[in-house]
């Protein structure tokens, strides 16, 4: 039986054996020895890489897109350099790597994928609409209750899982094609996309929006009624189809609840 | 300076009674998923819950009944498995690996 190291006796407690673990250069905690009562280096070793390795899988796991982008090797190092700089701060790994995209805008190495940063956050969305709570997305009908001269004022509650998003880069095809392990050389990197992330039953779903998509839908989930929306969308966009917009956003479940009206 | 256009009360009231025909159709429509449970051949399950999770391509023997796949909806219970198998939109206590 081998005593458990004493957390008191262990330099820096708590907090210095958590910046041990990740950063190499840093000593092993002084305190924590091995049943023959020495400093145990190399155990210390085998543990601060399992947990390095763990978290790199786990980046791996929530960002599969990123990872097959940049290669298996690169996105060791790249979220090695992450894992460092921003360690997870709770326990639930599916929700680890927000900030993700904030990181690989500014980090030098990857500078010649500016898109990268977009795809990230679409994924990181995408792991967080998969996980967000069930509820049932707002039926048409309920919308077909409200008299025709109240139905311009009526306001609507996002859908816990719904995330939007506009992007300079085509971030949600390289998402899919990526993830899909599909070929991506006739994308076209110029090429712009508003994106809609929901998950109205059980699978979460991407959306490139139409024109005056991003307006409309944002202006409604920013708190707007449907006529001011609308009058949003339609100045951004002289062809706004404001019908196919509404039952587009009624079809992919972005909403879930009619208020006032 | 640019020209706010405005929505009508008519304009919207006419998109959404056009949109409510669209709408209701395809959300009928749409190709709705349910998780069934006990069809899966082994490590085909699916699941891609991201990390600490991870339990896609996991299930050990096939038509295990604890793992699900998705599938259209409305087809889970009636599709053909090989014995008396059935598909289930609960898990299942066959063919679950010790």
């Amino acid at each position: 039986m081998s005593p458990m190291p004493d957390r008191e006796q262990i330099s820096g407690g708590q907090s210095g054996f958590s910046n041990a673990l990740l950063d190499p250069e840093v000593p092993t905690p002084s305190g924590l020895v091995g049943p023959d009562g020495l400093a145990s280096d190399k155990r210390f070793s085998v543990y601060r890489n399992n947990v390095m390795a763990s978290l790199i899988d786990a980046m791996g796991a929530n960002f599969p897109a990123i990872k097959r982008l940049v290669g298996d090797d690169f996105f060791a190092s790249l979220t090695r350099e992450f894992i460092v700089q921003f360690p997870p701060k709770q326990p639930i790994l599916f929700m680890y790597g927000d900030g993700f995209g904030a990181f690989l805008e500014e980090f030098p190495p990857v500078a010649d994928f500016p898109y990268l940063a977009d795809v990230a956050r679409v994924e990181y969305a995408w792991l967080q609409s998969y996980h967000a709570a069930d509820v049932s997305p707002l039926e048409a009908s309920e919308l077909g209750k409200i008299a025709a001269e109240d139905v311009g004022h009526a306001k609507f509650v996002p859908h816990p899982s719904m995330w939007i998003f506009r992007s300079i880069w085509p971030a949600a095809t390289l998402m899919d094609r990526n993830r899909e392990g599909a070929d991506c050389s006739d994308i076209d990197l110029s090429t712009g996309e508003d994106i809609l992330i929901t998950r109205p039953v059980l699978d979460v779903q991407t959306l490139i929006l139409p024109q005056g998509g991003y307006e409309f839908i944002s202006a409604l989930a920013g708190g707007e009624t449907l006529e001011a929306a609308a009058g949003i969308a339609m100045g951004e966009v002289a062809d706004f189809d404001l019908s196919a917009q509404i039952s587009g956003m009624l079809v992919c479940g972005a909403f879930c609840q009619i208020i006032g009206q | 300076m640019s020209v706010k256009k405005i929505a009508t009360t008519s304009l919207v009231a006419g998109a959404v009674i056009a949109a409510l025909s669209v709408a209701s159709v395809s959300t009928a429509s749409a190709g709705a998923k349910e998780k069934c449970y006990g069809v899966s051949l082994a490590g085909k399950n699916d699941c891609k819950a991201g990390a600490g999770t991870t339990c896609a391509g996991t299930s050990k023997v096939d038509y295990q009944g604890n793992a699900f796949k998705m599938v259209d909806s409305g087809s889970c219970m009636t599709m053909a498995l090989p014995g008396d198998r059935k598909g289930s939109l609960t898990e299942l206590k066959r063919d679950v690996p010790a």
